[in-house]
């Protein structure tokens, strides 16, 4: 490349713009590797040695390794990183975007909007019975829409019922002093309004990831409105200390809560919103080195076949993050995370604490067994708390609860079911 | 040279036993760096409690 082009604003030819520099923070993500594999070749001598702090299960299998040869390590190390290369390249290179257009919007508020399904080409029944749908406003709510074949919400249309999703889109200014509860106040209660309207009477409720623990504290705060809960990945309770994410929660407890406060104020303060790369360092944090053997994988695949079509949606879906109010940020990677408001009944929102022994719907609980953004530990104790909640466990991780190979017939099929027989 | 010599030839899987002493090797090597890709992940998501943190004292 000859020095002018680092000058230019063009990326090499047959590179998506919008995959270029990514996945964010992408020097964390090869660091990571090159750092994880670094250690892996230092730890090769003594890899069979019964003193080594293998994780629990591995060191059995770790006793084969004696006698391992460094340069044949070494060898294979490279040969990782350079698939880890290569992956990131079909995906920064594939021909596929996103086509899927948006269903008409039928309210709005600022930049959010409740986009009705029911009025979807896959729609069974346009008046079907609405159930109002709660994404994260960490991620952009497309995920629920990801692909033709790969739509929840498309797939529920198409049982007849109508889906009303919460896209609560991209700050803007009227958005930029919003914390949780004004989110709550400004946008989520005035969505419910529209689909209580249109329900005729209380109104199912489905949330995903943080929109679920959003709908659980909409159900808490009006039981008379909500016929039916499902939370998809909800955290709820952040004790755990299990784990990076575990640990850094309790490393930021020992430093006191107040400091994080001032961190994510002070980037509020400093940029306007909390930054995507804030946000997508906070989740890469969680696993360092699952971009780069995720890359590998997709090395490893056909770029012209479906699994690596999916790859890049959802890789493309990770990469086009949202920036967060502060207000906001700090309720989530604070209030919930650090200062567990949730779990200790100390969470304020729409206009007092939230019990959720006072949700009076029926509620269904999806925890994935591999979820780990909101893992069991932090997600199955929605099952117990909830009056009349029933937990699930699917065999998946977080975002393959909804889009994954097994999120139909785990996750669509009974969360449609329960919707259809509690519609209000 | 060694790999030519009469006493290397034939190894276990074809070619010289010197070469399949070099395929041991890396099968070997690759097969540590797929359990240390586990060990690495299972202890990012579920290693142990934090040792500054209360409920571990």
């Amino acid at each position: 490349m000859a020095p002018d082009e680092f000058l230019t604003e063009r990326p090499p030819e047959g590179v998506a713009a919008h995959r270029l520099g990514e996945p964010s923070p992408l020097l964390f993500h090869l660091g990571a590797a090159l750092s994880a594999y670094t250690f892996a070749l230092l730890a090769a001598p003594r890899a069979d040695s019964p003193g080594f702090p293998w994780a629990p299960g591995l060191a059995a299998e770790a006793k084969a390794f004696g006698g391992l040869d460094q340069v044949e390590v070494a060898g294979d190390i490279a040969a990782r990183l350079k698939a880890t290369l290569a992956g990131l390249e079909i995906w920064q290179r594939h021909p596929y975007r996103r086509a899927l257009v948006d269903p008409p919007a039928i309210w709005q508020a600022g930049c959010t909007r409740l986009l009705d399904y029911g009025a979807s080409p896959e729609a069974a029944d346009p008046s079907g019975p609405p159930v109002l749908v709660v994404p994260s406003l960490i991620n952009r709510a497309y995920i629920l829409d990801l692909l033709p074949e790969r739509s929840m919400l498309r797939w529920l249309a198409g049982q007849g019922l109508r889906p009303l999703l919460l896209d609560w889109g991209t700050p803007g200014p009227p958005e930029a002093t919003f914390d949780l509860a004004t989110y709550g106040t400004e946008r989520l209660l005035p969505a419910l309004a529209v689909a209580r309207r249109l329900a005729g009477g209380p109104v199912p409720v489905m949330g995903y990831c943080m929109g679920g623990t959003l709908a659980v504290g909409l159900a808490a705060r009006r039981p008379d409105d909500v016929a039916a809960l499902v939370t998809i990945g909800a955290p709820w309770d952040f004790t755990s200390t299990r784990g990076m994410a575990g640990g850094c929660r309790a490393a930021i407890r020992a430093e006191g809560a107040a400091y994080a406060d001032r961190l994510i104020e002070g980037l509020g303060a400093a940029l306007g919103l909390v930054p995507v790369v804030f946000l997508q360092t906070v989740f890469a944090l969680v696993n360092p080195i699952q971009a780069a053997l995720k890359f590998q994988k997709l090395a490893r695949l056909d770029p012209n076949g479906a699994a690596a079509r999916h790859f890049v949606a959802l890789e493309d879906w990770l990469a086009d993050g949202v920036p967060m109010p502060a207000g906001a940020a700090g309720d989530l990677l604070v209030g919930w995370q650090i200062r567990n408001r949730t779990a200790r009944g100390q969470w304020d929102f729409l206009g007092d604490r939230v019990d959720p022994r006072r949700v009076a719907a029926p509620a269904l609980v999806f925890c994935g067994e591999r979820d780990t953004i909101a893992p069991p530990a932090l997600a199955t104790p929605l099952g117990s708390v909830l009056p009349r909640a029933r937990l699930i466990l699917p065999r998946t991780g977080h975002v393959g609860m909804i889009v994954g190979s097994a999120a139909r017939s785990q996750i669509w099929r009974p969360a449609a079911a329960f919707l259809a027989g509690h519609r209000g | 040279m060694e790999r030519t010599t009469e006493q290397e030839r034939e190894g276990p899987a074809g070619g010289t036993a010197a070469e399949g002493r070099d395929r041991d090797a890396r099968a070997r090597a690759h097969a540590y760096l797929d359990l240390w890709e586990k060990h690495v992940v299972q202890t990012a998501l579920h290693g142990p409690v934090a040792p500054w943190h209360p409920t571990s004292s």
